[in-house]
């Protein structure tokens, strides 16, 4: 499937610099995009007051002094410092190197990922080679985490571009040529440079795409994804790193997963791959999906943990009749999706349509009628599918608490007293004392009508749910934890509702 | 915690849960939440003989401060060219960042002409509303410089421990109030008092415009103390003893005999300074539902001894004006009923929307049987956005034009804002939008 819907999405890359130290000192060698360079503010004097007890007749001033650099030093930016300032700054202590960099100039964001290098034949000296990337203000710790670490993967491959072939030294010589003879040094490295041009692409591929997977000059394989970026440019609701780490540590075999993109393994990917791919639908399970392709579950989760990771598909509960839908209460720019929707679906279904029918919550088989033509099916799946994807429509969960009953319900009079197999059964479970009794007594009273056998079959799932039922599984993960049948466990819960409270509520971690 | 969506798609809980569709921060800021954690404060300056030295540092005896002084001198005294900048510098191996402001005074009565000094802010790594405290660094740069140029006030051995004693009481009123007030005396005789206040990150941004049919709501415990109440303007003198969480804005207007403009001017105000939340107005004929923070709710045993102490039903009166004895609210009773308001699953196949109204509620449930009412159950509800009103929103579903009210129906306006808008009965609006065939409604 293809995006079809886009929203506006925010990159938080605003600019990449290369700061290189060398022979020649420290220096920024490169600065893309650049901008024009604003006005610089001259510092307000603070106003003195006359009676105020002035040490003598001059009057104290603050300092405004200016440098006198040259060569790349004097390129002024849109920081409102020049290069030679910004280089300045950037110098990291040698005990700083090989760490996260994040510094804060002016309210502006830079980060980066020092490294060290040394110029072939010698052991002694140490320079520094730091892509620094300027972000947008706003942008959260994961953003600035996620560019620490791109910086420090093309800080390494240009370390190691080095240790084989010299590279940073030669890009080191072209940025003194640069800086000799020339007005623009900026300019005239960029023509010079290997690395300029590359660090432009990947900037453009960021901004664009949200990802970049290319080799370094064809030979150091570099991968990168801005998750967050990568995801509302799909209208997704955007995650971070951690997030989608926490939701592949989640992830479970009756999940199932939902393609953002049309995804093509590259050449060199593993077969299984494009196998699992030709298998995948949004009705089916990872389980299901293991089965019919005949690839090990392991396998399959490690595929799709990659595919998530990578946000080329994001996790869901797998289509089913008897799912329950409803539509996300925030406001969504629903014109221009729902003539995007006009556009693929055609114009027999509108997308509000599609909305209103989930709202108040609904069953997928009420949307998707086995009375309406096989055409007419496909079109309101494929519609419960762009739903999901941009999270127009969400799944609700059934939950549940064990809780006393309301203090004005009929309580259970059994004739006859609780059995102590029982009772021993409830003492031993995690249900809390306020409710045991309540339990005994539902069971002693069930005992009138029902076999005993029966009976303590309930009783015995009922306790062994009972540590799950706290609001934070649904049935499908407790009926999964246990091993149980779904309609098994749902006469459970009728037997005690009593003592249940439930709560429909979608479950944040698929979604 | 229950994990939620971060922008486009929620479920309940989200800034339609207040009607507060201006952003759902407003109201819902504490302290705590937001601060990160100050380590400690260091004044540097640039000594003739030893380069940059740390005059003073508070704690005391933190080693730690003095790591990242040596870590960041470069940059605490830099270049010349680089004072007046501010810079926040993250240093993962001591786990903090350092906000510094270098300054320098240029005067022939120092050594060298010069005299530079940086006073930075150590704070916690692990937040990253660090900017919290950068106007408080810049503004404390700007004080120093008025105090040294006007009093010598850095430089002058006499204040030596009463600039020290200046920082100290920063570090801990900012640590734990967030904000100090210091009496700087100057010569015995004169007072240079000195504000700072940490301000959440969002302050700056234009609070949302005030519905006069929301209800606002103290977020603060006030105690509304003569001496306190003199203290205000004119105008908050007459409202703020009008705000009880069940007049609306145009109510107290009413009663005030004032403009709802006014009104509303002041209570956006203390909206801005979290002083009240704005809820919309209760009403038996609404349908409130419980959001996915319920669930926060059922884990959070302070928020539940609150709920308990509020919703109990403070007086009831029997027909011969003698007090009824009420029972005390259970907790198991609170949380049901908060779980029983929701959208019904029943009457679905009839078309009918299954919307169940408060006064169907209550018929049902019967929430004053247990001691609950449930007027400050909603209210309670609301304001924690446990629940949220339950609003009919129509999309048009044909080309709008030039036609205001179908571009107004766009999924984003309820069907009771629209007849608020237009003076009409809602039931009858939405009667009319159905009838024409052009909309389709959404529940949310």
């Amino acid at each position: 499937m293809t995006a079809t819907v886009g929203c506006t999405s925010e990159c938080y890359l605003h600019c990449v610099m290369c700061f290189l130290t060398g022979q020649t000192g420290e220096r920024i060698v490169s600065i893309h995009p650049r901008r024009k360079a604003t006005p610089r503010a001259c510092p307000v004097e603070p106003q003195v007051s006359s009676a105020g007890k002035a040490p003598s007749s001059s009057k104290a001033k603050l300092t405004c002094d200016k440098d006198d650099p040259f060569g790349f030093g004097k390129v002024e930016t849109e920081f409102d410092l020049t290069l030679f300032q910004l280089g300045y700054a950037f110098k990291t202590q040698e005990i700083g190197c090989n760490d996260a960099f994040d510094m804060r100039i002016n309210n502006q964001r830079f980060v980066g990922w020092p490294k060290t290098w040394k110029p072939l034949g010698s052991s002694s000296t140490n320079y520094q080679i730091s892509i620094i990337f300027a972000l947008k203000p706003g942008c959260d710790g994961q953003t600035v985490a996620a560019y620490q670490t791109l910086s420090n993967k093309i800080a390494v491959s240009l370390v190691m571009q080095q240790n084989y072939t010299g590279y940073l030294e030669r890009e080191d010589n072209w940025a003194d040529i640069a800086e000799r003879d020339h007005a623009d040094p900026i300019a005239e490295f960029a023509k010079l440079s290997f690395m300029v041009p590359q660090l432009a692409d990947m900037y453009t591929e960021v901004r664009s795409r949200g990802n970049i997977h290319r080799y370094q000059s064809n030979f150091i394989e570099l991968g990168f994804c801005d998750e967050a970026h990568a995801l509302s440019r799909l209208s997704v609701v955007p995650k971070g790193r951690q997030e989608i780490d926490e939701i592949v540590r989640r992830m479970k075999p009756y999940h199932g997963i939902l393609l953002l993109e049309d995804v093509w393994p590259t050449p060199d990917a593993n077969p299984t791959v494009a196998k699992l791919l030709s298998h995948c639908s949004p009705d089916r399970s990872i389980l299901d999906m293991s089965t019919a392709s005949g690839i090990p579950i392991f396998e399959v989760f490690m595929i799709i943990r990659h595919l998530i990771q990578w946000t080329r598909a994001i996790l869901i509960y797998p289509l089913c009749n008897t799912n329950i839908y409803t539509s996300a209460t925030s406001p969504q720019p629903l014109e221009k999706m729902a003539e995007r929707f006009a556009a693929q679906f055609g114009t027999k279904i509108h997308l509000a349509a599609g909305l209103a029918h989930f709202n108040p919550p609904q069953r997928l088989d009420t949307f998707i009628r086995d009375n309406l033509t096989l055409e007419e099916q496909g079109v309101r799946a494929k519609l419960v599918v762009a739903l999901l994807r941009h999270q127009m429509l969400m799944q609700l969960h059934q939950f549940y608490y064990i809780l006393k009953p309301y203090s004005n319900a009929v309580l259970p009079k059994p004739k006859e007293p609780c059995p102590d197999e029982f009772w021993k059964l409830i003492d031993e479970s995690t249900i809390s004392d306020d409710v045991k009794p309540i339990v005994a007594d539902i069971s002693a009273e069930m005992l009138e009508t029902v076999a005993y056998e029966a009976v303590k079959r309930k009783l015995t799932l009922f306790v062994q749910a009972a540590p799950m039922m706290n609001g934070n599984h649904h049935l499908e993960d407790i009926k999964y934890k246990n091993n149980l049948d779904r309609a098994e466990m749902e006469s459970v819960f009728t037997s005690f509702q009593l003592v249940i409270a439930k709560f429909r509520r979608p479950d944040f971690v698929a979604e | 915690m229950v994990q939620r969506q971060k922008t486009l798609a929620t479920f309940g809980a989200g800034p339609f849960a207040t009607g507060d569709t201006g952003g759902g921060r407003f109201g819902h800021y504490t302290f705590d939440d937001e601060a990160p954690k100050l380590l400690g404060i260091l004044l540097a300056e640039f000594d003739n003989r030893e380069g940059p030295i740390i005059k003073h540092y508070v704690p005391r005896g933190n080693d730690e401060v003095e790591a990242t002084f040596h870590f960041t001198k470069a940059l605490i005294i830099p270049k010349t060219s680089m004072f007046r900048h501010s810079f926040a510098l993250t240093i993962k191996a001591l786990d903090c960042k350092v906000l510094m402001f270098p300054v320098g005074i240029d005067h022939q009565d120092y050594h060298r002409g010069r005299f530079t000094f940086n006073m930075s802010f150590i704070v916690d790594m692990t937040s990253s509303a660090e900017t919290m405290y950068e106007p408080i660094v810049q503004k404390c740069a700007e004080y120093l410089i008025e105090l040294e140029i006007e009093y010598h006030f850095l430089t002058d051995s006499k204040y030596r421990n009463q600039l020290y004693e200046v920082m100290e009481k920063m570090f801990i009123d900012l640590s734990t109030k967030g904000e100090s007030v210091i009496e700087v005396v100057i010569d015995e005789d004169q007072i240079v008092t000195l504000y700072f206040k940490l301000c959440p990150s969002y302050r700056g941004i234009e609070p949302p415009e005030i519905d006069y049919h929301m209800v606002p709501m103290f977020i603060r415990e006030v105690e509304l103390s003569p001496r306190l109440i003199e203290k205000m303007d004119v105008l908050s003198q007459k409202i703020i003893p009008q705000i009880d969480g069940i007049n609306t804005v145009r109510e107290i207007a009413i009663i005030l005999e004032l403009d709802p403009s006014l009104v509303a001017r002041c209570v956006r105000n203390l909206h801005f300074y979290e002083c009240v939340s704005l809820v919309p107005m209760f009403l038996y004929w609404n349908t409130y539902v419980a959001t996915e923070r319920v669930h926060d709710f059922y884990k959070n045993q302070m928020e539940i001894s609150d709920c308990l102490e509020f919703v109990k039903i403070q007086s009831a009166t029997g027909e011969d004006g003698s007090e009824i004895p009420m029972p005390n609210p259970e907790f198991s009773d609170v949380f049901r009923l908060y779980l029983s308001m929701r959208v019904p699953d029943e009457d679905v196949e009839n078309g009918a929307i299954p919307k169940k109204s408060l006064e169907q509620w209550v018929a049902e449930e019967k929430p004053r049987s247990m001691g609950i009412d449930e007027h400050r159950l909603v209210q309670f509800g609301m304001h924690h956005q446990f629940l949220r009103k339950l609003s009919n929103y129509p999309i048009c579903t044909v080309n709008p034009g030039n036609n205001s009210l179908l571009k107004a129906c766009n999924g984003k306006t309820s069907v009771d804002e629209l007849a608020l808008t237009h003076n009409i009965d809602p039931g009858v609006l939405h009667h009319l939008l159905k009838k024409s065939g052009k909309f389709e409604f959404v529940m949310k």
